[in-house]
C-alpha cells in the first residue's frame, strides 16, 4: 500500500516538474522508475501468492469436513 | 587459401564480440573478455531452452583458425537469416511479435540466472514469418537486486512505436527510420492522445517514464548500484509489460488497399486464370529460384504461388494493412519461406546508422533471381511520373528474370489515376511498353489475361558486361 502511495507521489512530482532537455540521457530516470514500478508489482505478486494460500487453506478445510460425515 | 575475414559494419558496439564475413559465410567471434558469460549461457541451460523453444538462432562452434586474434575466445557459425530486415519495414503484428519474443526471452533468461543486456528491436530478425533472436552475446549473469538495464530500450524500441501505430497512425512506424535507437519517450508522450494517460501501462511506461528521463537527465550520482529491484519485482515488471503488449491491437481498415481484391478489374475467372498463368510462367524460368522478389505484393496471393517454386520469397508492399494481412496469413499457414515487408518502391529503405553502413539499404540486402511486378507498372508511370525507360532500369538492377503485368490506359485503375492528372506518358501503350523492355530484356513469353485488357510477360535480362 505504501508503495502505491509512493508511486502516486512520484508520478505527481514528475508530472508537475520542469523537464530539462539535457542532450544525453544517462538512463537514471528509467532506473529509478523501474525500481518503483517493480516494488509495487513485486508486492502485488507476493499478495497474490499469499491470497492463493489463504484460499487454498479454506478449501482444504471444507474438503476435510466432507470426508467426515 | 581462405580469404581475409571482413568485419560486418553494423557489429562494433559490443565488446563481447563481433560478426564477420569470410568467403560468403557469416561468423561470430566471442572475445576472451566474455568467455565466462558465454560458458554460463551454455552451462545454465539457457541456450538449450531458447533453442528448444525456437526463440534463438542456432549456432555451431568451429575451431579457432590460426589467424584469429589474441582476444578471440571462440568462433561460432550462426544459422543464416535469408534476407535481413529491419523494424521500420515491419507491420504491426511483426513488431508486436518481436516485442513479446524479447520479453519471453528475458523471462526465460531470468529462470536460468541470466538477463538480457539490451532490448533492441534490431536483435530480432524475421526468417519467413518466424521471428528469431540473433544476438547470442546479449546475455549477462543476473545479479540479485540489480535493475534490468534494457527496460528503457524496450520502451523506446517496442512499446512507443507499437502505441503510436495503434493509437495514432499506423504509418508512425516510419519514425523508427529517423530515430534509429528507438523513439524518444518525450516525443512519443507528446504524440499520444490524451486517453492514453488513463491507461496505467501507457502512463507508467511512456508518460511518467518520459518525464523521469527528463528530470534526472543531469543527475551525476549513479543509481545503478543503489536502486534495488527484487527478482519478484523484476518478474512482475516483465509480466506487466507482456500483458500490456498482448492487449495492444491494430485493425487494418480504412487504408486504401484493404478492399483491393474485391474492387478491381478482375472477374473471378480473370483472377483464377491470372493465378494459373503466373504459376505457369514461373515454371518456365530456367535458372534456379533461390529468391523471388514480389513487388507491390498486396496481401501476397502471388507470393504464396511463387513460394511453391522458389526457395524464398520477399513480399513487399507500400500499404501496412496489406503487409499485416500477408503476415497473419503466412503465420496461419505456417509458411516459413515468405517474408512480408512494408516498402515504398519510390523511396525504399535507405542505408542508415553509423557511417550509413550500419543498416544497409533494402536493395543491398536482396539478391533476387526472379522479380514479380504484377499490377504495379501503372503506379510507377502514372502515380509517380516515372518514365518507362527509367522503370526498365529500375527492374533490371534487381534480378535476371521478370514477370510483369502490362496495364493499358483504358483499364479502370489507370483511368482513375489519370482522372485528375495530366497524361504525360505518351509512349505508354503496348508497343511502347514492349519496345522499352526489349532494350534490356528478351521477352520469353507473353499472354493476355482473359476478361481484362491486361497482359502478362515473362522476361529474361539481356547479358551485358556487368551482368551475365
Amino acid at each position: 500500500m505504501q508503495h502505491l502511495i509512493l508511486l502516486i507521489f512520484f508520478a505527481g512530482l514528475i508530472l508537475t516538474s520542469e523537464t530539462s532537455y539535457a542532450y544525453l540521457d544517462p538512463g537514471t530516470g528509467s532506473i529509478i522508475l523501474q525500481a518503483i514500478i517493480a516494488s509495487i508489482l513485486g508486492a502485488m505478486v507476493v499478495l497474490k501468492m499469499f491470497w492463493a494460500r489463504v484460499v487454498h487453506f479454506f478449501q482444504s478445510l471444507f474438503h476435510r469436513n466432507h470426508r467426515n460425515p | 587459401m581462405e580469404s581475409l575475414p571482413q568485419k560486418i559494419p553494423a557489429s562494433f558496439r559490443d565488446p563481447a564480440g563481433f560478426i564477420f564475413e569470410r568467403d560468403g559465410e557469416i561468423f561470430r567471434q566471442i572475445n576472451r573478455s566474455f568467455a565466462r558469460e558465454f560458458e554460463q549461457f551454455n552451462s545454465s541451460g539457457l541456450y538449450g531452452s531458447l533453442l528448444t523453444k525456437g526463440l534463438i538462432v542456432a549456432h555451431e562452434e568451429i575451431p579457432l583458425p590460426k589467424s584469429a586474434g589474441e582476444d578471440a575466445y571462440k568462433i561460432i557459425k550462426p544459422e543464416r537469416i535469408p534476407v535481413l530486415n529491419f523494424p521500420y519495414e515491419w507491420s504491426f503484428s511483426q513488431l508486436k511479435g518481436a516485442a513479446l519474443m524479447t520479453l519471453d526471452i528475458q523471462k526465460l533468461a531470468l529462470e536460468h540466472g541470466m538477463i538480457l543486456k539490451d532490448a533492441s528491436a534490431f536483435n530480432i530478425q524475421f526468417a519467413g514469418c518466424e521471428a528469431k533472436f540473433i544476438d547470442t552475446l546479449s546475455f549477462a549473469p543476473y545479479v540479485e537486486g540489480a535493475p534490468w538495464p534494457a527496460y528503457r530500450q524496450f520502451c523506446q524500441h517496442f512499446l512507443a512505436p507499437l502505441l503510436l501505430m495503434s493509437k495514432v497512425d499506423i504509418h508512425l512506424s516510419q519514425l523508427s527510420k529517423l530515430y534509429i535507437d528507438g523513439i524518444p519517450l518525450n516525443l512519443a508522450s507528446k504524440l499520444l492522445p490524451r486517453r492514453t494517460w488513463i491507461s496505467i501501462g501507457a502512463l507508467m511506461h511512456i508518460h511518467v517514464h518520459a518525464k523521469a528521463q527528463g528530470k534526472y537527465s543531469s543527475e551525476t550520482k549513479s543509481v545503478r548500484t543503489t536502486a534495488k529491484v527484487s527478482k519478484i519485482g523484476l518478474r512482475g515488471l516483465i509480466d506487466n509489460l507482456t500483458s500490456y503488449v498482448h492487449k495492444l491491437d491494430w485493425h487494418p481498415q480504412g487504408t486504401e488497399w484493404s478492399a483491393y481484391y474485391s474492387d478491381t478489374n478482375y472477374t473471378d475467372e480473370g483472377l483464377n486464370s491470372k493465378q494459373a498463368m503466373v504459376e505457369k510462367l514461373i515454371r518456365k524460368v530456367t535458372s534456379p529460384l533461390n529468391t523471388t522478389l514480389d513487388l507491390g505484393a498486396n496481401a501476397g496471393p502471388f507470393s504464396r504461388i511463387a513460394a511453391r517454386q522458389s526457395k524464398y520469397v520477399v513480399s513487399v508492399d507500400l500499404d501496412p494493412a496489406a503487409v499485416e494481412k500477408n503476415y497473419l496469413l503466412c503465420k496461419k499457414e505456417k509458411l516459413s519461406n515468405v517474408l512480408p515487408l512494408v516498402l515504398d518502391l519510390t523511396n525504399p529503405s535507405p542505408s542508415l546508422g553509423w557511417e550509413n553502413t550500419e543498416r544497409p539499404k533494402f536493395f543491398k540486402r536482396v539478391n533476387a533471381d526472379l522479380v514479380l511486378a504484377l499490377a504495379l507498372i501503372h503506379h510507377l508511370v502514372f502515380a509517380n511520373n516515372v518514365p518507362l525507360d527509367r522503370v526498365v532500369q529500375f527492374f533490371k538492377h534487381m534480378g535476371a528474370w521478370l514477370i510483369i503485368e502490362f496495364v493499358p490506359k483504358d483499364d479502370s485503375q489507370v483511368r482513375r489515376l489519370l482522372a485528375n492528372r495530366e497524361d504525360i506518358a505518351t509512349d505508354y501503350h503496348r508497343q511502347g511498353f514492349e519496345a522499352a523492355f526489349e532494350q534490356e530484356y528478351f521477352v520469353q513469353e507473353s499472354m493476355a489475361i482473359p476478361e481484362s485488357g491486361r497482359r502478362l510477360y515473362l522476361m529474361q535480362r539481356k547479358p551485358t558486361p556487368s551482368y551475365n
